[in-house]
């Protein structure tokens, strides 16, 4: 299981930092399905199928699929893609948020205190997580809800704001 | 481990022998639904078999012909995307329960390579991947119909995806599960509590989604010849191109697969259940031997007698009386065999394997019937136009698929 592990990780790693390595988008996106696929293995090995699987299903299997959909249809070519510096200020905004990023996971799972040998019955099945989401994390569940709605009507109005309905 | 692997192969294996049986169904069912003869050249010392022969000289003339990669094409990604269309078709096989449990002492022991919780979930997450293999191919190959019908491929199979997994919800609704053997097992050997009878709207639904997701027509604008050329695999030769067409027929074997589980009892035998199967495995492979024996026997002799009218003049004049021969000596030696020694009795395990034997018989006869639904409906059905096409997905299928949820939530919620 820990061979899996860094085996997982390690592949994880790898094809993340691919995907901000490569000029052409298209290798960038396919490295990202790379990275959600040892992702997902990384949650198998945890014991959360329904979220391994889910994982797979939206973000490699839809999500990424619509990225690379658009990227062939800007169809670049190779002059196109030059490399780009980003600006200083930029690029110091954005390490300072990549650290604060990890550095709140890092606290995040420095408190945990659970107990990750004795897994319960059903451990990440889908009735659990279903039951989880619909009593315990109703709220969060409806506002993320909500939040997809807006973004979903956001992009029909500016997508028809040219035509007259 | 050893369990492990055979479970893994033995579905993998059983595919790719239905795959050449498919493959002649196609050709078969095209010629005849168009008024011809279709293949019927090919023969080994004159026998034919209806054309069947004909897969073996394909593959051979598909191995042995150029590869060729066009100069301006992504090699990586141009080599690396049949590959992954005939990968994900094969995987999507490992969660489908090809016969009941088997009973042992440890515990029982499923017939099918991954018994997973989430089993449905996991096809559908592994299907949506194999729409990287369509895309891929038609960008890496640089040319504008192979990009083209990878762009229609994608955008087509994501509307459908919808439908796809919305028009089952239904049936994991009145099954509660949404493991494949499960679901199988709710639907009992009772044909009439089988899911389309219960489900008529969402099989349907989920019938029309599939035919559209496996890109055959009427939906197969990603290869839409009178436009595109071959859509995606334009560029495509030899080995690889034979992947791609292999990977639309497993596909469509899957589909097939996942039409009789989900909606038509899987592997349950119409009116005999598991039990009964068990109890009288011995009787009914008797019997169904002794029938086959007296069928050969009886079939052989008009054989014999048949004249064609066609003279080839060579090995496949005496094609019909060399088959007649070994349907007698078949039929004489199954007849014997079975008077000898009498009517057999299966006990414990032995009986189990017999009765699995007769599922797994029966899963693959439904198999190979919705496969011949594919091919009826390919030759028979015009091309939609594109905008059709999203219409009929967006405005018409995903409504009902919808409909048919609620209607089936209030239905069980009210029972």
């Amino acid at each position: 299981m820990t061979i899996l592990f860094y085996i997982l990780a390690g592949l994880a790693l790898i094809s993340a930092i691919a995907v901000i390595s490569f000029r052409q988008p298209v290798y960038s996106a396919l490295s990202l399905v790379v990275t959600l696929f040892s992702l997902a293995g990384l949650y198998l090995t945890l014991h959360a199928e329904f979220l391994a699987i889910i994982q797979i299903l939206t973000y490699a299997g839809a999500i990424l699929i619509l990225f690379v959909f658009i990227i062939m249809l800007l169809n670049l070519n190779d002059d196109e893609l030059k490399e780009q510096t980003p600006a200083l200020w930029r690029r110091i905004v954005l390490a300072l948020l990549g650290g604060f990023t990890f550095a709140g996971l890092w606290w995040g799972v420095s408190k945990f205190e659970g107990d990750v040998k004795n897994l319960p019955q059903g451990f990440g099945s889908i009735i659990n997580s279903g039951k989880l989401l619909f009593t315990e994390y109703v709220l969060a569940f409806e506002i993320a809800g909500i939040l997809l709605t807006v973004a979903l009507i956001g992009a029909l109005v500016l997508a028809k704001r040219r035509l007259k309905i | 481990m050893l369990t492990m692997s055979l479970k893994i192969i033995i579905p993998f294996v059983l595919i790719l022998q239905i795959l050449p049986i498919f493959i002649w169904m196609e050709r078969k069912g095209a010629s005849y639904i168009q008024d011809r003869r279709g293949p019927n050249r090919a023969n080994i010392f004159g026998i034919r078999l209806g054309g069947l022969v004909h897969t073996l000289p394909d593959v051979i003339k598909l191995i042995f012909k150029e590869d060729i990669i066009p100069t301006r094409a992504n090699r990586f990604i141009y080599t690396i995307a049949p590959f992954i269309s005939m990968a994900v078709a094969c995987m999507t096989f490992a969660v489908i329960p090809w016969a009941a449990p088997l009973a042992l002492e440890k515990g029982s022991f499923a017939l099918q390579a991954l018994e997973m919780n989430v089993g449905i979930l996991y096809i559908f997450a592994i299907a949506s991947i194999g729409v990287y293999g369509v895309m891929l191919a038609g960008w890496g190959s640089n040319n504008k119909y192979s990009l083209l019908g990878g762009l229609r491929a994608s955008s087509q199979m994501i509307s459908y995806e919808l439908t796809l997994s919305l028009s089952i919800v239904g049936v994991l609704i009145l099954s509660g599960s949404l493991e494949l053997g499960a679901i199988v097992e709710s639907q009992s050997s009772n044909l009439f509590s089988w899911n389309f009878i219960r489900q008529p709207l969402g099989c349907l639904l989920f019938i029309v989604a599939a035919v559209a997701e496996t890109n055959r027509t009427p939906f197969d604008l990603p290869e839409a010849e009178a436009e595109l050329v071959a859509g995606y695999h334009t560029e495509y030769s030899s080995l690889k191109f034979a992947l791609f067409y292999m990977a639309e027929y497993v596909n469509m074997i899957v589909a097939s697969a996942l039409m009789a589980t989900l909606f038509f009892g899987g592997w349950q035998v119409p009116f005999l259940t598991t039990d009964l199967l068990r109890e009288h495995a011995g009787i009914i492979i008797h019997y169904s031997l002794l029938g086959m024996g007296a069928m050969a026997l009886l079939g052989s002799i008009p054989l014999f007698l048949y004249k064609s009218r066609v003279h080839y003049g060579d090995a496949r004049d005496t094609e019909t009386k060399k088959l007649s021969v070994i349907l007698f000596i078949v039929g004489i030696a199954l007849l014997a065999w079975r008077a000898a020694s009498g009517e057999l009795f299966f006990e414990g395990l032995a009986a189990q394997i017999a009765a699995a034997a007769l599922q797994v018989g029966i899963f693959i006869g439904k198999i190979l019937f919705f496969c011949w639904f594919f091919v009826w409906v390919r030759w028979t059905l015009p091309r939609f136009r594109y905008d059709q096409l999203m219409q009929l997905g967006w405005k018409a299928m995903l409504p009902l698929a919808l409909l048919n949820l609620f209607v089936t939530a209030g239905v069980y919620l009210l029972l």
